[in-house]
């Protein structure tokens, strides 16, 4: 339950003047995404999930953002960002490498794989890998480099492409055609979420309904 | 612009600037005339990235009458057709080979 942004959806806007052909196109496909991996292995995809699950835990209410199949496409289609630390390789060899090292730290730790820790495990391991501590086999990349310049940024990126994740933090979606107009401070165009007030639910919830 | 129209004018596989016509930014599917020269002709300017300078001066030094050719790696965007309102998908905007950040303050990354 959203109750920031109360009955705030972007999809709703999809047939009204805020979208256009090709948006929508885009925006269905994201949607349509295949949510069995295309270029990690079944172990890997698994540890993935298991490290979002972790970075950006979801509410158990709706459907979950699909943060690690998003993650697998991006490396199917080894769709690069255009650049990158000279600490670390290629977007590809960055993430396998580094599921690898994960996945083999958890087995040498505690004997299971990381999707089978538990949260405080998981949490534990990821944070010795975010602040360096971590052991294992990382072929020359500096953990904590890999862990903010990969990690978090592919999971965090992907997770607010996502329509689910503009509900949440009430971002009213693509801008264009209709366009931003009131610029000032604490105004909100009639395609913006509006934002709950202490108490004012059910009148946020009355103008996310007029909300097109 | 119905789909099958985008298979056959995709502009990261085949070149729109060609034939003395360019794409018109204004108006959806249209063209505009666009001057071209051959490989052995020479011209006043030659200026290599068309992006917000390169294509700025292009036009500019254009429309004052010098032959002018523009190079630019990437494709010919439709602005009105080719883009969806949308962070990521604008991510085709950009060059995404991999430039390598090194150095003690680096621009990105």
């Amino acid at each position: 339950m959203n109750r920031r942004f109360p009955g705030h959806d972007v999809l709703t806007k999809r047939q009204s003047p805020s979208w256009n052909e090709k948006t929508r196109q885009v925006i269905d496909a994201r949607l349509a995404l295949q949510r069995t991996p295309r270029f990690l292995s079944d172990e890997q995809f698994q540890t993935l999930g298991a490290i979002c699950d972790r970075m950006v835990p979801q509410p158990g209410d709706r459907p979950p953002v699909p943060i690690a199949a998003m993650i697998d496409a991006k490396l199917y289609e080894n769709r690069g960002d255009g650049y990158r630390d000279h600490r670390l390789p290629p977007l590809r060899e960055a993430w396998t490498l580094s599921l690898t090292a994960i996945e083999a730290e958890a087995r040498r730790c505690c004997n299971v794989g990381f999707a089978q820790l538990d949260a405080a495990e998981q949490d534990a391991l990821l944070r010795a890998m975010q602040q360096g501590t971590i052991r294992g086999e990382w072929s020359g990349m500096p953990p904590a480099v890999v862990f903010a310049k990969r990690l978090l940024l592919d999971i965090v990126t992907q997770y607010y492409t996502h329509p689910t994740a503009w509900n949440e933090i009430g971002f009213g979606g693509p801008a264009s055609p209709r366009g931003y107009v009131r610029m000032g401070f604490d105004r909100r165009d009639p395609w913006e979420a509006a934002e709950a007030a202490p108490g004012g639910e059910t009148a946020a919830r009355k103008a996310n309904a007029r909300v097109g | 612009m119905p789909a099958s129209a985008d298979i056959v004018d995709d502009p990261q596989r085949v070149p729109r600037g060609r034939n003395g016509r360019a794409p018109d930014p204004f108006r959806i599917g249209a063209w505009v005339p666009m001057r071209e020269f051959g490989e052995d002709e020479p011209v006043d300017f030659a200026i290599v990235g068309t992006g917000a300078g390169g294509g700025t001066l292009t036009c500019r030094l254009a429309e004052l009458g010098f032959s002018v050719v523009g190079f630019d790696a990437g494709p010919w965007w439709r602005p009105l057709e080719d883009f969806a309102s949308d962070e990521a998908h604008q991510q085709k905007l950009y060059w995404t080979d991999d430039r390598i950040c090194d150095g003690a303050d680096p621009l990105t990354a």
